[in-house]
């Protein structure tokens, strides 16, 4: 540009303004204009992103870890270590069948006689790929059960459950699970409904925060409400779980008027030990000392300790406990070929001295001849030989 | 018969019942209970426990 234009007033080409040599303070370096303007250079919003990125990196120089959802609390005990999964009574056989590996597609077959549980026939089929797990079940008298989980991405997985039961009510669960890198959140619904004018059914909502690596708490939040002129009810649990690594104690105080506590220890690879207290508050009904009739409810103290431990072996498991209401029990799975397996669940009530028994055999079976040889331990999921199995 | 009904007489409850049927000795009783548990759980006796293979 030169002086003679400058001089005689032609305008400046905006795209040239960065070629200007403006003087700038010392040390200031002008920042470049963002993609989103708006929310990070208005002062409030500025402000707003700072202490948000304050606190997050404060949170990352804790080093906190995800703390697991609040519905796994005490899951090494009551559903690794203890029995209550896998207890059962009469005679069942399970006829399992694997179609694929990637995806997994299976099929079972279920027989049972002599158990108040489980229905006498039941057909249940599994689907599940790297993001969807779906699994059905229906039993001879048409109960239909149906879950489907979807995983958006690691940390959100959406669940549907479906329940349709003869002679009972039906069920639909619709649940959201969302696990941050220090903290869990859940929320569910149970039969929910807008059509009585306002929310009815049951909704859910809890949270778990880890504090430091070892600690988390968390709470959990229930709203109730009927269809019709019912008032809503509204509960609040709290729960805390310390993770030492080889031990896990956690402890919920549930709105319902119970206390439960837990400690788990994994005493070596193969042996895990859980003890489990609870407490609960829970209404007796009160009769008329003279006339035997009925005449009240009053709360009253209930207690009940538990331990246990499960052992794994080569080609078993053994679980066994003992709680203070008297009874023994104990479960055992044992492999004796590559695709049959016996079970064996037994329990003595010394108080009431009654005895429980069950026993069951499950079959595994192939749908193809690559998937056969895996099960019977020869192949790995890859195809190769299992080093030291005999020779195919 | 007179038609009148006999009144039991209220038993009195000895303290030992009385400290037996009170909330708290359930709460403490199993509060134990669970220590002992822990306690055992994290002794050397339960690191006995584990098959030697």
């Amino acid at each position: 540009m030169s002086q003679s234009e400058v001089a005689t007033g032609t305008p400046v080409p905006i795209a040239d303004l960065s070629k200007l040599s403006i003087p700038t303070l010392p040390g200031v370096t002008p920042q470049p204009p963002k993609a989103n303007g708006f929310w990070s250079s208005n002062p409030v919003f500025s402000y707003l992103n700072d202490v948000y990125i304050t606190i997050s990196e404060h949170r990352k120089s804790l080093g906190l870890t995800n703390p697991g959802t609040i519905e796994n609390l005490n899951k090494e005990v009551s559903r690794d270590v203890f029995l209550n999964q896998y207890f059962f009574t009469g005679l069942r056989a399970d006829l399992n069948k694997a179609f694929s590996m990637s995806p997994v597609f299976q099929t079972s077959h279920t027989l049972s006689i002599g158990s108040n549980v489980l229905p006498p026939y039941a057909f249940s089929a599994l689907y599940a790929t790297d993001d969807y797990f779906i699994q059905g079940n229906i039993d001879n008298e048409l109960s239909f059960s149906g879950r489907i989980n979807y995983g958006w991405n690691k940390n959100n997985i959406s669940k549907v459950t479906l329940q349709l039961a003869h002679g009972q009510p039906s069920m639909v669960q619709l649940e959201q699970d969302y696990q941050a890198s220090d903290f869990s959140i859940n929320l569910k619904t149970l039969n929910p409904s807008l059509l009585s004018g306002g929310f009815s059914g049951v909704a859910v909502g809890s949270l778990l925060q880890s504090l430091t690596p070892s600690f988390a708490v968390g709470l959990e939040a229930m709203y109730s409400k009927q269809p019709g002129p019912v008032p809503p009810e509204t509960l609040v649990s709290y729960v805390a779980r310390y993770n030492a690594g080889n031990w896990i104690a956690s402890a919920q105080i549930q709105a319902q008027g119970a206390l439960i506590a837990s400690f788990w220890r994994k005493v070596s690879d193969k042996v895990e030990a859980g003890v489990e207290t609870q407490v609960a508050a829970q209404l007796k009904p009160v009769s008329d000392p003279l006339l035997g009739t009925p005449i009240g409810f009053e709360t009253a103290i209930e207690g009940q300790t538990t331990i246990g431990a499960k052992y794994e072996y080569r080609s078993a498991v053994f679980r066994g406990q003992l709680d203070t209401n008297g009874k023994v029990s104990a479960f055992l799975e044992k492999r004796i070929l590559p695709t049959v397996s016996i079970l064996f669940s037994g329990e003595i009530d010394q108080f009431k001295q009654s005895s429980r028994l069950g026993l069951g055999l499950q079959f595994e079976a192939a749908g193809n001849e690559q998937l056969m040889l895996m099960q019977q331990g020869l192949i790995d999921a890859n195809g190769n030989p299992v080093p030291g199995a005999p020779q195919i | 018969m007179s038609g009148r009904f006999a009144t039991p007489e209220a038993k009195e409850e000895s303290t030992f019942e009385q400290i037996k049927n009170s909330p708290l000795f359930t709460v403490a009783l199993n509060a134990t209970f669970f220590g002992l548990g822990v306690l055992f759980i994290q002794s050397p006796l339960m690191d006995m426990l584990v098959p030697q293979l």
